[in-house]
């Protein structure tokens, strides 16, 4: 246990002095295997069985599909959609932005492409509108959080990949909690526009206008119809739906709305290569990191101590959410999951704690590292997008939305059944 | 939390001699990473299409995407590198000043050189032992298997080169604040 805190302290030291997360893991975890006597050789066999796994597949599907309705702006035709049946409402333009992180959501996967895909239209809109720049940062960075919990997830597709688990599952389990996220984000942002008088009420719109800017954007509102209706049908793996999102977003993007040139594409697709390639490096090195541990019996001494001390798994949960949250403020998220999970894994079975539960609430509080300081990600694309909010402002638009989000996992942690319900049911 | 430093390919490689060809290196990574990436999205749809429309599923599809997405994931070290995409929190270096950054640039890279180097060595083993063995996989279409793990080595060892180029580039950039 001491040699691996020894290695714990060093993988910390890497990431803080600047090294790529993916590099800081395998590092630490080949500093591991050579202290602890291993065969150092293992590593190339550990690299390859990290990436030779078809779940991972969907990742750059996933991220190629989000690429390209995110080059195409496509995103843009649903936020006007929304507006037309909200803007006459306090906080309607707000709500409309939450509800198009929640549609996106569904399509994106990822909490970084979902900010940065409605962050581009909708920031801009709720500033001219009346909105203050921070609540527009915080709202937004919130919202796209909602990319990693509603079904389609890269991290629940590493999750499952990692802890053994049906990706099905684990996308139907995040339906309800992502939804109830979503009401309660459109709630506070429409008490607090109503309260301190944010945003300017427009006149309710005509249904011939609320048509025509459905009828602009139906191909983009049929895609998770597809993709989410495709795996729950059983038609396809999260996998093949990624493909036919992917032809899919390809035939609107180009050949629809004639949105996406050649040249567009394949910078989409080297953008996608190069997302792709720093996911995989951060499983590879998680890997090897996990492979040390597991070879020191970590995970097993971990669980033992911690049944020994007889918490119940309710306080298990609570404090092991305690250490995501402080982990996910320090490290990437992909890679808090990557090292805590194989960790955590046997102490799971110990207290007899549903792995598609804990899957939820890990990405619940994964959400919330996004968005708090000093590697919350959401933070730093809302700033790309918006440089004249700075860092601090958006983090202080966060802050009330951070709340809420702390509502939510305390909910689903009093309520397993709000994420186990639905995969029961499938 | 990107990296985002001064040091992008285009800023720091040399525009002539050995510097053009690791362009083109790098140009050609890049475009097999990407050719691999639409080729794992045809074969998955044509999976699906066989499947539901010929009512013949293919043999083949999912160990092919699969192989190539490792050639993807290792070939695309180097060039995900050198875009500065690699995820970093730099939320500490960027406060520094320039001479402990080249310094921290520095060490990185010779780190960074010595995992890929130790990692593509062990990954020549395993292909010798592949290539000598004579192994294939188990699949229904068995495929040898040192063709997928010829990727480790090859991309490991361009990824190993880039991260010896980089540390040069901080030492230059050391001698030139020592000036």
């Amino acid at each position: 246990m001491t040699l691996f805190l020894l290695i714990f302290a060093l993988l910390c030291g890497l990431l803080f002095l600047g090294f790529p997360v993916g590099f800081g893991l395998g590092l630490s975890g080949l500093v591991g295997l050579i202290l602890s006597g291993q065969p150092v050789a293992i590593i190339s066999q550990v690299l390859y069985s990290s990436v030779d796994n078809f779940v991972l597949l969907a990742i750059p599907l996933f991220v190629l599909m989000s690429r390209i309705l995110m080059r195409a702006g496509m995103s843009d035709g649903i936020f006007d959609a929304l507006n037309t049946f909200l803007r006459h409402l306090p906080g309607g333009l707000a709500v409309a932005a939450v509800i198009c992180c929640a549609f996106f959501a569904t399509i994106s996967g990822s909490s970084v492409t979902n900010a940065a895909a409605i962050g581009i239209i909708a920031i801009p809109a709720l500033v001219q509108r009346g909105y203050p720049k921070e609540f527009a940062a915080g709202l937004v960075a919130a919202g796209g959080t909602l990319g990693i919990l509603l079904p389609p997830s890269i991290p629940l597709v590493v999750y499952g990949a990692i802890a053994d688990q049906s990706v099905d599952k684990l996308f139907i389990a995040g339906v309800v909690p992502g939804i109830l996220m979503t009401l309660l984000i459109a709630g506070y942002a429409m008490l607090a526009s109503w309260l301190k008088g944010y945003g300017k009420l427009e006149p309710r719109a005509s249904w011939h206008e609320r048509w025509t800017a459905l009828r602009k954007s139906w191909g983009v509102l049929l895609l998770p119809v597809l993709i989410l209706g495709g795996i729950y049908s059983g038609i396809f793996t999260p996998t093949e739906a990624a493909a036919v999102g992917f032809g899919t977003s390809l035939f609107l993007a180009t050949i629809v709305y004639r949105r996406l040139s050649l040249r567009e594409f394949w910078r989409c697709v080297i953008d996608s290569v190069h997302i792709t390639v720093m996911i995989l490096t951060i499983i590879g090195g998680a890997n090897i990191f996990a492979h040390v541990s597991t070879t020191m019996q970590v995970p097993q001494s971990l669980a033992d101590g911690l049944v020994h001390l007889g918490l119940n798994r309710l306080v298990f949960l609570a404090l092991a959410s305690l250490a995501l949250i402080i982990v996910g403020d320090f490290l990437d998220p992909l890679a808090a999951i990557l090292v805590f999970v194989p960790l955590l894994l046997p102490t799971l079975a110990a207290l007899q704690i549903d792995p598609i539960w804990f899957g939820i609430v890990l990405v619940i509080n994964m959400e919330l590292a996004n968005i708090t300081p000093p590697v919350g990600l959401n933070l730093f694309i809302i700033q790309a997008i918006e440089p004249s909010i700075t860092y601090a402002e958006v983090f202080r638009g966060t802050v009330p939305f951070m709340i809420v989000i702390v509502i939510l996992l305390t909910i689903v942690l009093l309520f397993p059944q709000l994420a186990l319900w639905l995969p029961a049911r499938l | 939390m990107q990296s985002g430093q001064k040091t992008s390919f285009e800023e720091t490689a040399p525009r002539s001699g050995a510097g053009r060809y690791w362009t083109a290196v790098n140009r050609l990574c890049e475009a097999c990473c990407g050719a691999c990436l639409v080729l794992i999205a045809a074969f998955t749809l044509y999976e699906v299409v066989c499947r539901y429309v010929f009512d013949s599923p293919t043999q083949w599809t999912q160990d092919f995407s699969i192989y190539l997405m490792i050639w993807c994931a290792f070939l695309g070290l180097m060039p995900t590198d050198i875009a500065d995409q690699h995820i970093r929190i730099d939320v500490w270096y960027k406060r520094l000043s320039a001479k402990p950054q080249a310094w921290l640039e520095l060490f990185v890279y010779i780190a960074m050189t010595g995992f890929a180097a130790t990692a593509a060595w062990s990954a020549g083993g395993v292909v010798a032992q592949s290539l000598r063995l004579g192994r294939r996989s188990l699949s229904l279409i068995p495929i040898p298997m040192w063709i997928p793990q010829t990727a480790l080595v090859v991309g490991l060892g361009l990824f190993g080169l880039e991260c010896i180029r980089r540390a040069v580039l901080a030492a230059i950039e050391l001698r030139r604040l020592a000036r």
